[in-house]
Formats: C-alpha cells, sequence, structure tokens
C-alpha cells in the first residue's frame, strides 16, 4: 500500500471486520476506506470495477471471501480480464486473492481447490505459495505484475505452518519453482498443502530420498525446474489437493512425457484428490484428500 | 415528433444533425459491403442512432463511455478515424485490435471508449470502476454505460447498478429499449411497465425517453450528467427506441411484425430530425444534399484509405501471440501499441 499509493484493496468484510481471515485487519486505519473498501455481495461487479480502475491507471486487489466464490466473477475474470490486453491492449492490473484449500471439514462450497479452472485460461497469471516467505515475496510480485494475478492462499496453512519472513520487501519471482529438498530417488511436483504432506512423509520415511519442487507459479510453470527434478530421479509424482482429472497435475505430466521422456526411469504418476465434491464429515474428507493416497503413489514408484 | 430546441443554434442544430447522420451513412455503406462479402457480419444500429450519438454530444471528450455493438454513432461522434475503423471490421492488422477482434470489440483508451465483450452486462461494472477512478483522483466526470433490454435480465445489471448507488458513483445507466433481444420481444424479456421503474430499487433516479428524438437524448443526458455531479449518485435512463434491422444481417426479421417496422419508420430519427430542421429553416434541401454529398465522398474516400494499409493485404504477417503484458506500471495516456 506504500509502496504503490493507486493500489485500492476491495472485498466483503475486509475494512474495519478486516477479512473473513482477518488478512487486511488494520489497514483501513492506516489507509482510510476510500483504498480499503467494503463491497456488497456482487462478485464480478466489482471485478468489472476493478477493470475500470485499471483504465484510469490505478491497481487494485480483490479478496474472495472463499475461492469457491469466484464462480460468480469468473466472466470477468476469464473474459474481460484476462483478455482485454490482448484484444486492445489495455492494462488490467489487478489481483485477487483466493483463500483455498479444505481439510478443515468446511463442506463443498468452503473448501475447493479450483486453481486448475484458471490455469487453462491464456492471458492470467496464477500462484499458489505453500509458506509465509513465499507468500509475501509472490504477492508483493503479484503487486509489481501489470497482468491479472489469481493469487491462491491455502486456509488450512494460515494457522498451521509458520517461518521467517523478511521484513523489507521482496519479490518471489512469477514462474519460478523452488526446490525444497534435493533427492535421487523420485521427483515429487506439487505446491500448496502439498508441499507439506510431502515433507512429512519424508519425515516419516527417512529411507526414501526425495526431490521435493514446490511449482509456487502455475501459471506460468517453471519447466526448467521440473526438467531439472526428473533429470536428478527419473521417476515422478505428480501430487496436489484438487481433484485428479483434468487437473494441473495432468497438465504437468503430460508435458513431461512429452518433453523429458528419455529421462524417464517409470510412468509419471499423479495422485490427486477424489473425483468428488468436498465432503463435510471429517472422516469422509480424508478419504477425498490425495494426501491419503500418495503414500501408495510414491511405493508404486519406488517399485519401478 | 416534436423537437425542443430550448438555447441550441442553428449551428449546435447542424452539428447535431450532421453527427446523426454520418452514422447512418456509414452503415448503408456496410450493408452494401457485406453484399458484397467484403465484411462477415454486421449488427445495426440502424433506427438507434439519436440514443449513441445524442448521447456521446452530451458528454465531454474525457468521460469513459462502454458502449455495445449497435453504437457505431458513439465511436463516430468521438471522432475516430474512419479509415481505422474500416480497418478493425475488416480485421485488418492496423485496426484498432490488430485482426485480434471483431467489429465493435474494442476500443480506444484516446477516445475514452472502452469496447464490449460479446456478454451483454460486464461493461456496466466496468463503468463504475472509471466512475470510482475519477472520485478518488477529485476529478467531476461521470462515465456511461450502454445496455439492451436484453441485458437487463443479466445479473451483471443488477450488480452493476447496485454497486452504483451503494458507492455513490456518477454514473450514467443508458437503456437501449429496441424491443427484441436477437428474436426476443419484451414481454419475453421482463414483467415492468417501464425498464426505468427499477431504479427505485436500487435507490437511483430513473426516467424513460423517446430515444429517437435526438434532442430529447441530449437534453436528458446533459442534465442527468449534471445531476450524477451535483449529488456524486448514478441514474438509470432507458431510452425507447426500435431495432429496424434484424439482430444482425444473417438472422432475418421474420419474427418482427410488420406493423412494427410501419409504426417506427414513421419515427425515424435522420428523417424526423431533418424534416423538423428544413421546417424550421434552419437548413435548406440543397445544404442537405451538401451534407450527404460531403459525406459519401468523405467514406469513400476513407474506404479506399483503408485498403492502403501496409498489411492490408497480408493478414498472416504479423504474430498473434501477446496476451501476457511485459513491463511493470500501468500506461497513462496515449494508446500503448500492442506487442508484436
Amino acid at each position: 500500500m506504500e509502496a504503490h499509493p493507486q493500489l485500492i484493496l476491495m472485498g466483503q468484510d475486509i475494512a474495519e471486520y478486516g477479512g473473513a481471515f482477518k488478512i487486511t485487519e488494520g489497514l483501513a486505519a492506516t489507509f482510510g476506506k476510500d483504498r480499503v473498501r467494503n463491497t456488497p455481495l456482487c462478485e464480478s461487479a466489482i471485478l468489472g470495477a476493478a477493470l475500470g480502475l485499471s483504465l484510469e491507471g490505478f491497481k487494485s486487489m480483490m479478496e474472495m471471501q472463499f475461492a469457491d466464490f469466484v464462480t460468480c466473477g469468473f466472466n470477468q475474470i476469464v473474459n474481460n480480464l484476462a483478455k482485454i490486453h490482448y484484444r486492445w491492449g489495455q492494462p488490467a492490473d489487478v489481483v485477487v486473492r483466493l483463500p483455498t484449500g479444505g481439510g478443515v471439514g468446511a463442506g463443498p462450497f468452503h473448501s475447493q481447490s479450483i486453481e486448475a479452472w484458471f490455469t487453462q485460461v491464456p492471458g492470467l497469471k496464477v500462484v499458489y505459495p505453500s509458506n509465509p516467505a513465499d507468500a509475501k515475496g509472490l504477492l508483493i510480485a503479484a503487486f509489481n505484475d501489470p497482468n491479472p494475478v489469481l493469487f491462491f492462499e491455502h486456509k488450512a496453512l494460515y494457522r498451521s505452518v509458520s517461518g521467517e519472513v523478511p521484513e523489507a520487501p521482496f519479490e518471489v519471482p512469477i514462474g519460478k519453482a523452488r526446490l525444497v529438498a534435493e533427492g535421487s530417488d523420485i521427483s515429487v511436483i506439487t505446491y500448496g498443502a502439498g508441499v507439506h504432506w510431502t515433507l512429512e512423509y519424508m519425515e516419516a520415511h527417512p529411507d526414501i530420498d526425495i526431490d521435493l519442487l514446490d511449482l509456487r507459479s502455475l501459471l506460468p510453470l517453471d519447466y526448467e525446474a521440473i526438467r531439472d527434478s526428473v533429470s536428478r530421479t527419473g521417476k515422478v509424482l505428480v501430487l496436489h489437493e484438487a481433484t485428479l482429472t483434468g487437473g494441473l497435475g495432468a497438465e504437468v505430466a503430460a508435458w513431461i512425457g512429452e518433453h523429458c521422456f528419455d529421462l524417464l526411469d517409470a510412468p509419471v504418476l499423479r495422485c490427486g484428490s477424489l473425483d468428488t465434491p468436498v465432503p463435510f464429515r471429517i472422516e469422509l474428507e480424508q478419504q477425498f484428500m490425495a494426501r491419503s493416497r500418495m503414500g501408495e503413489a510414491i511405493g508404486q514408484l519406488m517399485a519401478y | 415528433m416534436y423537437f425542443d430546441r430550448k438555447e441550441l443554434t442553428d449551428e449546435a442544430l447542424v452539428q447535431a444533425y450532421r453527427a446523426l447522420l454520418l452514422p447512418r451513412m456509414i452503415e448503408e455503406k456496410m450493408l452494401v459491403l457485406l453484399r458484397q462479402g467484403k465484411i462477415s457480419k454486421w449488427f445495426s444500429g440502424i433506427g438507434q442512432e439519436a440514443i449513441s450519438v445524442g448521447a456521446t454530444l452530451a458528454l465531454d471528450p474525457e468521460e469513459w463511455i462502454m458502449p455495445l455493438h449497435r453504437n457505431l454513432g458513439v465511436f463516430t461522434t468521438r471522432d475516430m478515424p474512419l479509415y481505422k475503423l474500416f480497418r478493425q471490421w475488416e480485421g485488418q492488422p492496423e485496426g484498432y485490435s490488430h485482426g485480434r477482434e471483431r467489429s465493435f470489440h474494442f476500443g480506444s483508451r484516446e477516445h475514452h471508449i472502452c469496447g464490449m465483450i460479446s456478454h451483454l452486462g460486464p461493461q456496466m461494472a466496468v463503468a463504475a470502476g472509471t466512475a470510482l477512478a475519477h472520485l478518488l483522483k477529485g476529478e467531476r466526470r461521470v462515465s456511461l454505460a450502454f445496455c439492451g433490454d436484453g441485458g437487463t435480465s443479466e445479473g451483471d445489471f443488477h450488480e452493476a447498478l447496485n454497486l452504483a448507488a451503494v458507492w455513490d458513483l456518477p454514473v450514467i445507466f443508458v437503456i437501449e429499449n429496441n424491443g427484441y433481444g436477437l428474436s426476443t420481444p419484451v414481454n419475453e424479456q421482463y414483467r415492468c411497465e417501464y425498464l426505468s421503474d427499477r431504479a427505485k430499487g436500487y435507490g437511483m433516479e430513473g426516467v424513460t425517453i423517446d430515444g429517437n428524438n435526438i434532442l430529447t437524448v441530449m437534453d436528458t443526458i446533459r442534465g442527468v450528467k449534471e445531476y450524477c455531479l451535483r449529488e456524486q449518485k448514478p441514474y438509470l435512463v432507458e431510452c425507447m427506441t426500435f431495432r429496424m434491422r434484424g439482430h444482425e444481417e444473417a438472422s432475418g426479421t421474420k419474427y418482427v411484425p410488420p406493423a412494427l417496422f410501419q409504426e417506427w419508420e414513421t419515427k425515424d430519427p435522420v428523417d424526423t430530425f431533418e424534416h423538423y430542421l428544413l421546417g424550421e429553416g434552419v437548413l435548406d434541401r440543397g445544404a442537405v444534399d451538401r451534407i450527404r454529398e460531403g459525406y459519401k465522398e468523405y467514406i469513400d474516400s476513407e474506404l479506399k484509405s483503408a485498403a492502403g494499409g501496409r498489411y492490408a493485404r497480408c493478414p498472416g504477417s504479423r504474430r498473434v501471440e501477446g496476451c501476457i503484458r511485459t513491463g511493470a506500471g500501468t500506461p497513462r495516456g496515449a494508446d500503448r501499441p500492442l506487442p508484436a
């Protein structure tokens, strides 16, 4: 807000209340309600207004209260924001923040992982940090970027993950993956909560030497980092919390098959959540989650 | 049709007539080009020009307008070069969208026109955004968004009007009620008597006017603009008009009762205004003929210039990538060239 005096924040309950997850707490008091704006319940109109602000030289950030509600603004994102630069050269200088993901027993409409709806849309950038430092660096990078950027933040990680964050502003470049751990047995290529599932798995299975790649940026993808990881192990599991069919894992697996075939010692495996809505009851949700099947997939790969 | 010139000088009346006639004559030319196969599609605004032209004349050139596909009069009244418009419609690389977009799906920052996408509701909220920008910058400007009778059924209509009302934004929402959304008549579109009645539900003012009377449109939008700036509020204007041709030229008009065409032909915005000016002695027949002849030559010559573009005959010569913006920051002022 200090670095970009033209930056306007908009969203439901984000001003005095500080947002459903308190991400904007205190900002209205510091920067005023002209710049930190509560909105009516109208996702489409706010995204349209964000585009209008951009035409007049403003930047804006819209907070979806839950990523699930982005459906009500889908058209503005995929048709107006994503295409206006291509169509007639105008900026859509808009960041959309989307609290996403499940694992907290919140049911079908407060738990979804819907990033793949947007990674198929040319004109957008999609990022998905897994830790506090990346969240800061990617958010700053998103604000500095003149394109529409979708910023997915996992709700379950808000409180369960902590880490050092440099005080000074810094950018994590959009389009660069992070090698979390270098290994030689198998590659796990993942993002978001999948990073933490894999770290836990690694702790429980010190005998398996896992090369863990956190994509961080889903559009564009860091193909160089993906290839490097494949070349270290020859065996790849693509893991995500989103449902399996047509998920981002399909794209990554297809790319590896197409471009790294000569590096592979096993078929590229995907592990995603079940192709169902996200169930409410916690035992059902655990069955739904990719996490409950990732060990099996890793075992399968290790057998090659 | 009753024309009330109020304080308008003869010169202002002639300016309005010229602005009204130009899109009509361009469209008549486009229909010929369509029949000759030189353009692929045309969405006609014939019979509705008084709304586009009157509204644009009532605003300042720096005020944003969000037009739709029958608003040629917005583009011509903002003095966009006609040869470049022709290049746009022909899909030439030197058109406004470099061949990437069809017909009126483009805009021009220089002219403060933000073009539509095909969905007939999203642009209304964009107008709320530009109005918010002016408000935050302390600039006294309105933004104006067009919508059809069909578009009022979209959720975006509701969202945009409500947002503009809640945030006290000076936006003029103009409904062009032309009787049909493709083949759907208004009695299958909504149940209220006047669409402007909906304004009350949003806590704003609304009015229904004769959209075929250019002086009524100009006077209304001028007054509404003053109100919006004085009160810092939005306003809903419903302009009654009629679509004199098909949804687009290929879709025909079989579903429209012929009596409606006969009725609205007598209310043609160009003919009635021309008749009024002749009757008032503001123009004589010779002057009208000279204006028309001048436009005919202008249109033909601009069409020739359009065909002379460097890339006119090799539309495959430029790459189509480039949906991601490079470099930081937001440009202001002149249009930036699209990436090659």
